[in-house]
């Protein structure tokens, strides 16, 4: 006899343990992400059938720690006080078992029910590891799985465990015994939290050791007059006999237990050979080739984009003219034009730029999964560290490539609140994807036989502003000391094949809904403004959005595109950066075909305009998602604001300045 | 590993006598004070213009005339680490900032008796150091923080 049960399981662990990869195998594409409530933490969460039971897992943040000195633990530890999940699933990466086993031993402290999965078995066993799984469940008192998450092997007897474990009354709390002179003053602390209102829910002792961990929000929870006293008592009493603060004796009790607990259950060989990761990084990340190596990788990276999506955004473009062609056919005359121009105009620009964003979101992945992004980062942290940023921030830097929103909401991962903003404030001059479609329409009528040049120049270009407006940044306006930056690197891995796809998926899925809901809505309005007065030719300088643009036009002289057409197109592009291409095209009245040669003749564009357009269009006012991105990270409209104003200002200043002193050597 | 004189000793750094460059009385009375080859001493801190200095040997602490301190070639103990080329190995001996960071360098298993290898140093950029089983990447700021001692 069975029941249906619902079973919530949490997944904990360490960054880079291997707790992505067993979620995505566990749930499938079955899985949903959002934010935890209040904070800017990434929430997962996934359901699964197995044998009759629904599942629900949640994907806690990646931590080291459970105390409360960052968003991602107290998100993590709050779940499990509160939500109070079924079972806990604790993900250890075997080869690495002490480190991992710190949050292990605060996990098991808090007397939920936990399962210990030891992933990685494989790399463990190549490194001449031996576990005495067995021995290990009896001395902390927990299940404990082997596993290879990024085979599936294991995963069974993993879903048995845990529908077991969810079965069972929990088991005590583990009990690490800490010394006489600290379980004193845990002793104290219990019997004046058993004192106050609510005391005796959960476990006194957990918090009594939070308590002497100086943990702030626990603090807040038992505030009380004699707390304050006791607590003052025993963490000088501490501090006087052992000349240490509590936490700290703290965390050296629970490293001793462990190094204890591994002298019985690990065996490791009498000298550990050389790990696979680190002769690579010898190489990769070496002082002096470390750089190099990286700007191959991009390269290869572009190159890879490029050469496989040309074919297919060229078919796409065709199949779209063609039914466009078809559709203006339409009667009566309004509707065949609104779907011919406006909306299969406007579907088709999204559409061809899905196989480069697309194929830029898997390199992403790839580059992510196998370990070398983060590389990246301490490569380029000499780089960063003389404008006053840390390698981190250029992770975030190299998202924005596929889509700014993506690199801005990346900024998470930076711990610093005045080099988060900075980064925040800097990545729109990095060159998305969408603002390739100007460029390779652009480059290709002005620039024939040097499009590749002209292309890879603007993205020189956009990371040398971003990196001097952060110097400007960084060192002016956000003034004060650099922070400590510390970083776990993976093991270098294989990416697998569900888990690039998957990365891919959810970044692309959130790119085409925006596209699609923004840009439908967008090629209606650019649709009507063009064709009103009812009657003028379409989007003629005589249309309503004629006058518009003949009005902004004469600003942008300077630079060496004042027609209206231009001006048109650049306050499209405010809505999303692809519609500068599709907004010229329908102003021209042809798909992107030959769109180039039109603009060439009808604007009257020399190669350096062409050149000053493609400039002005990289750096100027990001896309409206972008800017409600940077409103939402970096805390408000005034920083959304300033994004808009100064992002403009630069743009109109260093195309003005190409085209100025351009002209003075071509003419 | 090089010699200095204790007075090129930064603040707190501890450091072995390997020879003393002086004659005579002060000679004697820096022997009957402790300061012997081989003996264990620490810089406390230098006074304001880099006179006197004070140091701490066998357990007391003392001040000391700056032309007498340069006269004593010592070998440091403990080194920062962020002044480890490639390919050295260390053992952690101390650190010289705040609970905060203990706290986060301790959740990562960066503790004092811990042996770490330094696989890249691209200072004044970041460092990469291996540590048991896994590979953290410290910003010099964080290295200047820590004190080993090399093996």
């Amino acid at each position: 006899m069975s029941f249906s049960v619902k079973i919530t399981i949490a997944l904990a662990g360490n960054p880079n343990a291997g707790k992505t990869t067993l979620f995505n195998t566990l749930t499938g594409g079955h899985q949903s992400v959002g934010n935890w409530p209040g904070v800017t933490v990434e929430k997962k969460e996934g359901f699964l059938k197995y044998e009759g039971h629904d599942v629900h897992v949640v994907d806690l943040p990646g931590v080291y720690s459970l105390t409360a000195h960052s968003p991602d633990e107290v998100v993590s530890r709050n779940f499990i006080i509160n939500e109070a999940p079924d079972v806990v699933v604790d993900i250890v990466d075997a080869s690495n078992l002490e480190r991992n086993l710190y949050l292990s031993v605060q996990i098991l402290e808090m007397g939920v029910p936990s399962i210990i999965v030891l992933n990685m078995m494989d790399v463990a066993e190549k490194n001449g590891h031996k576990i005495d799984i067995a021995a290990l469940s009896a001395e902390i008192g927990a299940d404990v799985v082997p596993l290879v998450a990024s085979k599936g092997q294991g995963i069974d007897d993993l879903m048995k465990r845990v529908v077991e474990a969810a079965a069972k009354k929990p088991a005590p709390a583990f009990h690490l015994n800490y010394g006489e002179e600290i379980e004193t003053e845990i002793s104290r602390l219990e019997s004046v939290i058993f004192d106050l209102p609510g005391g005796t829910e959960h476990l006194p002792r957990w918090y009594a050791l939070k308590l002497l961990e100086q943990d702030p929000d626990i603090f807040a929870k038992f505030d009380s007059g004699v707390m304050r006293k006791t607590l003052k008592e025993s963490l000088d009493h501490l501090d006087n006999i052992f000349g240490d603060k509590a936490e700290t004796l703290i965390a050296s009790a629970r490293y001793g237990f462990i190094a204890g607990l591994l002298r019985d259950v690990l065996k490791k060989p009498e000298v550990e050979s050389r790990s696979t990761s680190e002769k690579i990084d010898r190489v990769l990340v070496n002082r002096i080739l470390g750089i190099p190596f990286f700007l191959l990788i991009m390269l290869g990276t572009f190159e890879f984009i490029f050469t496989l999506s040309r074919p297919m955004t060229v078919g796409i473009n065709r199949l779209f003219e063609w039914l466009g062609r078809l559709a203006v056919g339409i009667r009566p005359e309004w509707l065949g034009s609104l779907l011919g121009r406006g909306v299969l105009g406007g579907v088709g620009t999204l559409v061809s730029f899905i196989p480069p964003i697309f194929l830029l979101f898997i390199a992403i992945a790839i580059l992510e999964d196998c370990g070398y992004m983060s590389r990246a980062a301490f490569v380029m942290d000499k780089v960063m560290h003389k404008i006053g940023l840390h390698g981190r921030s250029f992770i975030p830097m190299v998202l924005a490539f596929g889509c700014n929103i993506s690199g801005i909401m990346a900024c998470r991962t930076i711990e610093n609140p005045k080099d988060r903003l900075t980064t925040i404030l800097v990545t729109p001059f990095m060159s998305c994807g969408a603002r390739l479609t100007i460029y390779v329409l652009l480059a290709a009528a002005f620039f024939p036989g040097q499009q590749g040049l002209v292309v890879f120049s603007l993205y020189v270009l956009g990371i040398l502003v971003a990196l001097l407006a952060a110097l400007v940044l960084r060192k002016r306006v956000f003034a004060g000391e650099s922070s400590h930056f510390v970083m776990e690197l993976p093991s270098y891995r294989w990416p697998t094949f569900t888990g690039v796809l998957v990365h891919m998926w959810q970044r692309g899925k959130a790119f085409l809904v925006k596209a699609g809901t923004v840009i439908l809505g967008l090629v209606v309005v650019a649709w009507f403004l063009s064709s009103m007065p009812w009657g003028v030719p379409y989007a003629s300088g005589g249309s309503w959005i004629g006058h518009i643009g003949k009005v902004v036009a004469p600003l942008l002289s300077p630079a060496g595109f004042g027609q209206w057409q231009a001006a048109v197109s650049l306050m499209f592009g405010f809505l999303a950066k692809e519609v500068v291409v599709g907004t010229m095209g329908a102003i021209f009245g042809v798909s992107s075909g030959n769109l180039g040669q039109i603009i060439s003749s009808q604007l009257g564009w020399t190669p350096l305009a062409a050149y000053s357009f493609m400039v002005f269009s990289l750096l100027y006012l990001p896309c409206i998602a972008s800017i409600n991105t940077i409103r939402a990270e970096a805390g408000g409209w005034k920083w959304a604001l300033f994004t808009a104003v100064y992002t403009t200002v630069i743009a109109w200043v260093a195309a003005t300045v190409i085209f100025q002193v351009g002209s003075l050597f071509v003419h | 590993m090089t010699t200095i004189r204790l007075s090129e000793l930064e603040n707190g750094q501890k450091a072995r006598i390997v020879k003393i460059n002086l004659e005579g009385d002060i000679r004697r009375r820096l022997s009957d004070m402790g300061l012997v080859n081989d003996a264990e001493v620490q810089l406390l801190r230098v006074a304001p213009l880099g006179d006197p200095v004070e140091i701490r040997v066998k357990g007391y602490e003392l001040s000391l005339r700056k032309e007498v301190v340069s006269e004593i070639e010592v070998e440091p103990v403990n080194t920062r680490l962020v002044k480890l080329a490639a390919g050295k190995t260390a053992r952690i001996s101390s650190f010289g900032g705040g609970t905060e960071l203990i706290r986060r360098l301790s959740d990562l298993g960066l503790n004092p008796g811990v042996e770490v290898t330094i696989v890249e140093n691209h200072y004044p950029g970041a460092m990469l150091i291996t540590l048991g089983g896994s590979r953290l990447v410290l910003s010099s700021e964080l290295a200047e923080q820590v004190l080993v001692r090399e093996i």
